[in-house]
Parts: C-alpha cells; structure tokens; sequence
C-alpha cells in the first residue's frame, strides 16, 4: 500500500543521476547556472549599453 | 516561394508525420498509447519537454519581442531553472512511486474525488483554449504573410498532427519530437547566421550589438521592483517561478513527458537538464529579434508588417494618407540609416564614450521613425476601429520571405510547423489522458479494459484536436500572441499550484478545505485580472498564496476539517 503523504527518499536508496555524481551535486549546478546567467546578462547589457 | 521552398516544407512534413505513424502504430495499451510505455531515456525526455514548451508562437513571436521591445522578455524564464529544481526533487519521485498516469489522479489518493476532478477540469480548460491559440497564431502569421486560406491552413496544421497522435498517442509524440526539434535548430541557426551575413560589410558584429545597446535593445536584467512592469527579475524569479512549477508540476502536458522516463532518474534528469538549456535558449531567440532590429536600420522596412492591416487602408479613402505617411518612412530610414552607419563606424573604431554624439542622433532619427510607425498605427485603427496594430508577431517571417535564400525559407517554415506540432501534439495526447483517465475511467469506465480505453483515448484525442481547431478559427486579436498565452495560464496555474502544493507539503489540510479555497482563489485571480493593473506573472504568485492560506483557514474550521476527513479516501496504489 502506498502513502502519497510519505515524502520522496523514504524508500530504497535513489538512483544517482547519470553524470555529476549526486542530486544535490546536480541541483547546485542548475542553481549556479542560472546565478552565471543573471550575471552574464547583467554584464553584457552594460557592456554594450 | 519557389519550388524547393515547397519541397523542403512538404518533405519534411511528410517524414515527421509518416515517422509518427510508423513509430506509434504498435501503442495498443493504455501505458503504451499514454506514456510511451515508460520507456524513455532523459535525453528523449529534455527534448520532448522543450519541443512541448516551445510552441510555433516562441519562434515566430518572440523575435518580434526582442525587436520590438528587446531582451527583457528573457527575464519571465529566470525562476524556471529553480521550478525544475523543485519539481525533481519533490514531484518528480512521488509521481513515479504512485504510478499514476496523470498528477490529478494523485489528488484523489491525496485529498478526494471532487478536488481531483475539479484541477482536472481547470487543466482541460485551460490547455484545450490554449492548444487552439497554439494553432491559430502560426496559422494566422502564415495566412496573411504568405496569402494561404486562414480556416485551410487551421485544419493542415491541426489535421497533420491529429493524424499522427490519434495513431500514436505518446509514443508517436516522443519519437517525432527529436525530429522536429532538429529541425527548429537548423532553420534558427541558419536565419541567425543569414541575418548576420546579411549585415553592412563595415559594421562587425559587435559594432551590431553595441547599436542593439545604444537603441535599447540589449535589455535582458531589469533591478527595479514593480508590480506593474511585466518583466523585471523580480516578477521572472518569483511569478516565473510559480508560473514554472505549476505547467511543469501539475500541467499534463509537461507531467505527461517526463513521466515517459523509464526511471526517477531518467525523468529528473530530463527535467534538470531543461533548467541548464531554456534561459540560454530563449536569450539566443531574443538576441536574433534585436539583431534583426539592428539589420533593420540598414534595410528597408515595411511601415508596418501586417500586410492585411495595410491593405486595407490602401484600399480606403485614406489611400493618401498612407502613401505620404510611407513616403515620410522612407526619407527617414535612409536618414536613420546613414546615422547608424556612422555610429557603426566611431565604435569599431574606438572607445565607446567617444560616439556620445553618434548615439544621441542615432537616437533622435529612431524617434522619427517610431513616431511614423505610431501614425500608422493610429491610421490603421481609425480606417477599421477593430483592426490589430499590434505588428510584431509578423516582424521575423517577414524578414525570413524577404532576404533569406530559396530553400530556406522552406526550412523556416517547416519550423514553424514542425514547433506547432511538436507543442499541439504533446497539449493532446495531454488532454486526451486527462479526459480518459480522470473522467472516463473515473465516471464512466473502470480500469484495465486496456483495448477499449485505447479507443476511446483515440477518439478523445480527435475529439480535442476538433475542438482546439474550432477555437483557432475564433481567436480573434489577442495582442502579442505569445503573451496571451502566458497570460490565459496565469489565470488557472495559481490555484493548481496551490492545491498540489497543499497536496505535497500541508498534511493537515484535507480535501473538502483545499477544494472550497481552490474555488475562491480561483474567483480571486481572476477579480485581480479583471479589476487591478497587477501583470500577470503575479497572477500565479496570488492563486498560489491564496490557496494555501485559504486551506489553512478553512482546515481549522472543526466543521469543515470533519467533513474534509471523511471525504478523503484512504490510499492504495
């Protein structure tokens, strides 16, 4: 019987992602990708302003 | 359009859609027909994501908003990396583990029956009109560029993908994506590169750039905080936050690829990787919209780029008027031209506080050009007080018939079809799961009669694409056709958002308090979209926030937690 109130991780032990080598390690790329982006962004419209 | 032009489009039409037939003609089984048999790896998954996502509109639209009114559209997409985030980490396992078909099913095993089948019937309504406004903004782009029937082109682009998604549900879906995604980034690339090469020999591409900047085009960061203002980073992080979780965590469409991924990780890993590619994507869309702007200082532009609109002043009794007003834009583009060139010229050739006087002339004569255009404009409405003057969904295909060589204006337009089905057929197959399996099967059927369900998934799938069609021939004026679909989400994905978000983290709210707060956040979004000035980003922010407030309250109402408790279904899955 399954809970939909048990949150996700309660169960056996997570497939890793393909590459990077965990979740957390991942979800930190995407964050600092986006952070990257902002600043990018931020430069190249005063650059060329 | 020449021969090849037709060639390439009805070639690459015609392999996408026997393509689809071909791969889909085995999806005998409701996991098959809906969910591809939950078999795809997270590459397929990424791609079928963006190829859902990013409908004809993105690319025949947003151009027409870098060149218009530059980058600063970029910034709605800056919460959706942190939306993906989230959605893998929390939705993503608890889909998968449930083995739920469609994320409305795990409302009913969550909350009750009635809290399931009213998000169910938000989505259909909300994705149904939005699937027709998907047909109807190329269609209508494509009829009046290129003189096609508007109703004929309606039913080749809806026909076409019908065929393939009633044959093959998902799977057809999932193997004909990569193929048109394919094809969407060769024909962009290569409008890129034309468009570059197309450029004055003595203005290099950072001369380009640096003239997109002085003109106000290179505007993608907006600091300022304002509930008003459509796009700055603080409406794109937060409502395009909210806005992301809700389409990618509640709406089927985008539920519906991810949970093909034959494993958690499959299905996160497309996600994430959605989150690293659409803000850079996006960007590059926005940039070739305001090089376009830049290519458009040095080549003749229409007056104004709906050729209908303009046909029918020219045909009025205020014929003259046009002409002169055409005469005057013309004087001022070679005036405008000559003052881009020498502004061109100062920044190639030195620091850029030296063209100071450069860019304030630039500057002045693209006022006089601007003000020509809002004359038009004023005349446009005035000739036919219903007409559209909002031209901006016309500026790239405009470009692309004019200048771009003879056969890749074919493959220009086989991107714009190929996004329109790659979107339309995913918002389909979508639909019709919903409509199986959280009424059918839900009201009507029960589980496991696999071949009949099959049937009728077919049947709802022809059913909805009859449905989105017809809609398409009454769009009518929706402004810039890529916000109004933006703006139609924003007005149900808050209260969907709410009520999983509820679902996911608010274990002591049961379903008769989500499903009565539902209903008034509802009510209150859309008195926000109809009485106050707030931009629609904020809509999602809102709906959400109210939602889960309004449950709170409610859940400590002893009446109402009582009779929510007895409502709410134990679980087994």
């Amino acid at each position: 019987m399954n809970d939909p109130d048990r949150r996700p991780g309660a169960e056996a032990p997570e497939e890793p992602p393909p590459f990077l080598g965990s979740w957390r390690r991942f979800y930190l790329v995407v964050a600092g990708n986006l952070l990257g982006w902002i600043v990018l962004f931020y430069l190249f419209q005063r650059w060329f302003s | 359009m020449t021969l090849l032009d037709w060639l390439v489009l009805g070639g690459t039409l015609a392999f996408i859609t026997g393509f689809g037939i071909y791969k889909g003609r085995q999806a005998n089984s409701l996991q098959e027909y809906l969910l591809a048999g939950r078999r795809m790896r997270w590459y397929s998954v990424t791609l079928a994501i963006m190829a859902t996502q990013a409908s004809a509109i993105t690319f025949l639209s947003t151009p027409g908003q870098g060149y218009a009114d530059g980058m600063r559209f970029v910034q709605m997409y800056l919460g959706l990396p942190l939306a993906m985030i989230g959605i893998a980490a929390v939705a993503v396992p608890i889909y998968h583990r449930l083995k739920i078909l469609t994320p409305y099913e795990y409302l009913e095993k969550r909350f009750d029956a009635k809290t399931r089948l009213l998000t169910a019937f938000l989505f259909l309504l909300q994705r149904g009109l939005a699937t027709g406004l998907t047909i109807y903004a190329p269609s209508l782009v494509l009829s009046v560029l290129l003189g096609w029937n508007l109703s004929l082109t309606i039913l080749v682009m809806g026909g076409l993908m019908i065929t393939y998604t009633v044959t093959g549900g998902a799977r057809a879906v999932s193997r004909t994506q990569p193929q048109q995604a394919a094809v969407i980034f060769l024909g962009m690339t290569a409008a890129f590169v034309v468009l570059v090469w197309r450029l004055p020999g003595d203005v290099s591409i950072t001369g380009a750039l640096q003239l997109a900047g002085h003109l106000g085009r290179l505007n993608p960061i907006d600091w300022t905080f304002d509930l008003q203002n459509r796009y700055n980073i603080w409406s794109g992080l937060i409502g395009g936050l909210f806005l992301a979780l809700s389409y990618f965590g509640t709406d089927h469409s985008q539920v519906q690829r991810y949970l093909t991924g034959r494993s958690v990780a499959e299905s996160r890993t497309g996600l994430l990787m959605n989150g690293l590619l659409k803000v850079p994507m996006q960007f590059g869309i926005l940039l070739l919209g305001a090089l376009l702007f830049v290519f458009y200082q040095f080549n003749p532009a229409p007056l104004f780029f709906n050729p209908v609109e303009t046909a029918k002043v020219v045909a009025s009794e205020r014929r003259a008027e046009w002409l002169e007003l055409e005469g005057q834009h013309q004087r001022l583009f070679e005036v405008r031209k000559q003052r881009a060139l020498e502004l061109a010229r100062t920044v190639d050739a030195g620091p850029a506080d030296s063209a100071g006087e450069a860019r304030q002339a630039l500057a002045a004569a693209d006022r006089a050009v601007d003000q020509t255009r809002t004359a038009a404009a004023r005349l446009i409405q005035e000739v036919d007080p219903a007409a559209n003057t909002n031209d901006v969904n016309y500026v790239f295909l405009t470009f692309v018939l004019h200048y771009l060589p003879a056969g890749l204006v074919g493959l220009i337009l086989a991107v714009v079809f190929s996004a329109s089905m790659s979107s339309t057929s995913g918002e389909l197959a979508a639909l019709s799961a919903v409509t199986v399996v959280d009424g059918y099967r839900r009201l009507i059927g029960g589980a496991g009669e696999n071949h009949r369900e099959v049937t009728v998934s077919r049947w709802s799938t022809l059913l909805w694409g009859g449905f989105a069609m017809l809609f398409a021939e009454y769009a009518g004026r929706l402004g810039t056709l890529v916000e109004a679909v933006n703006i139609l989400g924003s007005l149900f994905y808050g209260t969907i958002l709410g009520i999983f978000l509820t679902a996911f983290f608010l274990k002591r709210v049961r379903g008769h308090a989500v499903f009565c707060a539902a209903l008034a956040a509802e009510a209150g979004v859309i008195a926000c979209f109809l009485l106050t000035p707030v931009s629609f980003l904020w809509y999602n922010v809102v709906g959400c926030g109210l939602v889960i407030l309004l449950a709170l309250i409610f859940s400590f109402r002893p009446g109402i937690r009582n009779r929510g408790a007895s409502a709410s279904r134990p679980v087994a899955a």
